[in-house]
């Protein structure tokens, strides 16, 4: 009995394999594009995914969808391994670690694979799709609070960590951004606190900026935890000072909105972050750009990108591309976006 | 009266509330934005955590052990609770402090169980239960955080609103002093703490059951990190996973300032309240000053130093005197 049963699992075995192949890749001329995200049940991944798909089948590629089990680089070179066997003809990858991918990218390039970033770099790629360029960023920061004060008035800025690079690369173009445009001269620049991504911390800071300038108008705060916690403090005690910056919709749904402390913020979409990606694989594969920074090409969905130089102090080691302005989340949309991540 | 009153100066609450005054005056002078009703609100219901789990430590550290896994258990606790109501299964605000509470007192239950019957040294089961408890955090939550639409409306009503102009977390912690202070003066079980931690061989030839009384202590601690759990979680109408992360550093900072011995037996209420109050003071008022992010965490740990020393030195000379005394 025993027997029998082991034979039947092994015959389900072979028969599951067979399928599987089946579906595969074949060679006769069409292209596939595989993504490797983060890991599963990431749903601001799900979204990056859903977008690499839709643009690719637009495109009249297939595409794969390869979510790891675990969100470790050693998950994802199984995957990637798995898709260099089955000889698609581009992958995009989000990477889990800034090193440890470098050699099996090398070996799918070696392939005849064409390989770019998204949402996180890593060494071995041949281009990063950035989410959002740095002078972008800091440019809708500092439009937001153009905005909000109306043109002129105090501001301060509530980041995450001292030493975090991201933000303060952004801190730093701000400030490029306020001294060059005497559009912005009306704006007055009062302090840059750090609330170390941590509640208390940040609460502490807006506690103390509302005490210490009485007329601040506009909170920026460039960093997830900073801005949620600023707009929390800010409605608790009844200030109308306003909280702008970048976060997370579904954990700002409740104060952002009119009459709310939070009129609009921004973060980046990650449904086109996936289909920039996959346009960027089709520039590679059709021979639009080799990924050398100066070059650029006009992808299938009609944009044309400029490949720039890597940045390597703010962890892209390879040149990129820069998807587009920062997406701006506000009353009218933040419910809807709120359910995707 | 003047003996009463050399003796109130002698004590070490007394050159503490002086610090305290101090340093309130010093921030006053540079912004006088600090001494206001709603700045000293803001400032104790930041730090009421972190004050009243203090009295919890207290407690611990009389018997001389220590619990570092507050921290994980406040976040552990506070979650748990963030996830049954978004869940839909707590559907009142009472329920979801109950519940949090448990959730604390069962993991307190587990560290006392651990140093009481394991016989491990306080300090390594706590910090095993440290990582476990932050574990379980990010296992249950699925390494999301649980937003404010999530959360009881009536929960938060109550975490973030106020009775007779002072936050509700704040007579929370207001009444946990004043429990903590009637157990340890006028009970059989405070005499018991502190008869274990000034001398164990003393007290366990006298009757008194040590490990009983560990982990009643243990639990009533892990009790209260799940109490402040569900006011972290309410407060900030968010459950995050790394909520409190190292908060257990500040909370043996605050007892240590108060005068509270890591050897065990000595330590006071009122001294623990000033430690924290001086604490939360001064992480504030460093920002409210303008000083460099830099230089903040350095002044801290002066100011804790400078505490420690000189409450080292009035120990001694307050030692000295009475030995002086008992010698005439």
């Amino acid at each position: 009995m025993k027997k029998i049963l082991a034979l039947l699992l092994a015959l389900v075995l072979v028969l599951t394999l067979a399928a599987c192949g089946n579906g595969g890749p074949d060679d006769d001329g069409d292209l596939t594009f595989a993504i490797v995200t983060k890991s599963a049940g990431n749903p601001f991944m799900e979204r990056m995914a859903s977008g690499f798909e839709a643009a690719s089948e637009r495109m009249g590629i297939s595409a794969v969808v390869q979510h790891p089990s675990l969100i470790t680089a050693e998950a994802q070179i199984e995957v990637i391994n798995a898709l260099i066997a089955q000889e698609v003809d581009g992958i995009a990858v989000a990477a889990n670690d800034a090193e440890a991918l470098a050699t099996v990218l090398q070996s799918a390039r070696d392939a005849g694979i064409a390989v770019v970033t998204l949402d996180s770099d890593t060494a071995g790629s041949q281009m990063f799709v950035n989410q959002a360029g740095v002078r972008e960023v800091a440019q809708v920061l500092v439009d937001s609070v153009y905005d909000m004060t109306g043109g002129s008035g105090q501001f301060a800025v509530l980041s995450a960590t001292a030493l975090a690079t991201n933000q303060n690369a952004w801190i730093a173009a701000m400030g490029e951004i306020i001294d060059e445009d005497t559009r912005y001269a009306g704006l007055e620049w009062v302090a840059t606190v750090f609330g170390d991504d941590e509640w208390q911390a940040s609460t502490d800071e807006t506690s103390s900026l509302l005490a210490s300038f009485p007329d601040l108008e506009v909170i920026v705060a460039p960093t997830t935890v900073g801005i949620l916690a600023a707009a929390q403090y800010v409605q608790l005690v009844g200030s109308d000072v306003l909280v702008a910056g970048l976060g997370l919709p579904s954990e700002m749904v409740d104060v952002v909105g009119p009459d709310l402390p939070t009129p609009y913020m921004y973060l980046w979409n990650p449904v086109e972050l996936g289909e920039v990606a996959a346009y960027a694989l089709y520039a590679f594969v059709n021979g639009d750009t080799t990924g050398a920074a100066g070059e650029s090409f006009v992808s299938q969905g009609g944009v044309t990108f400029n490949v720039i130089p890597a940045a390597p102090d703010l962890g892209i080691v390879n040149t990129q591309i820069i998807v587009g302005l920062p997406f701006r989340f506000d009353g009218d949309n933040i419910e809807e976006w709120a359910e995707v991540f | 009266m003047k003996a009463h009153l050399r003796k109130l100066v002698s004590r070490r609450e007394f050159s503490l509330l002086l610090v305290l005054v101090a340093v309130g005056a010093i921030v006053q002078w540079q912004n006088p934005a600090f001494l206001t009703m709603g700045q000293i609100d803001s400032i104790l219901r930041n730090y009421s955590f972190m004050i009243m789990l203090a009295t919890g430590m207290l407690m611990v550290l009389l018997l001389g052990g220590i619990d570092i896994s507050v921290g994980s258990t406040l976040a552990l606790s506070g979650m748990a609770s963030a996830l049954l109501m978004r869940d839909g299964i707590i559907t009142s605000g009472l329920t979801a402090y109950l519940f949090s509470v448990a959730v604390g007192a069962v993991c307190g239950l587990l560290v006392g169980l651990v140093i009481a019957k394991g016989k491990v040294l306080p300090i390594i089961a706590s910090l095993g239960f440290m990582y476990v408890f932050r574990g379980m955090t990010f296992f249950i939550s699925d390494n999301q955080w649980v937003g404010t639409r999530f959360l009881v409306p009536e929960y938060l009503d109550f975490s973030r609103g106020s009775t007779l102009g002072i936050s509700n977390l704040v007579w929370i912690v207001l009444a946990v002093y004043i429990l903590v202070f009637i157990v340890l003066r006028w009970t059989k079980l405070g005499r018991q703490i502190y008869a274990v931690g000034s001398n164990p061989e003393a007290a366990l030839v006298s009757g008194i059951r040590i490990d009983r009384i560990k982990l009643i202590v243990y639990t009533f601690n892990g009790a209260l990190a799940g109490l402040a759990g569900a006011m972290f979680v309410g407060s900030f109408a968010s459950a995050m996973n790394n909520s409190a992360m190292g908060m257990e550093l500040d909370i043996i900072a605050a007892c240590v300032i108060g005068g509270v011995s890591l050897g065990g037996g000595q330590g006071s209420v009122p001294g623990v309240l000033l430690g924290g109050l001086l604490i939360a003071v001064l992480a504030r008022s460093l920002s409210l000053m303008g000083i460099d992010q830099f230089w903040q965490q350095a002044l801290l740990g002066s100011v804790i130093l400078l505490a420690v020393i000189s409450n080292v030195i009035m120990t001694r000379h307050a030692a000295r005197r009475s030995l002086e005394r008992r010698e005439i």
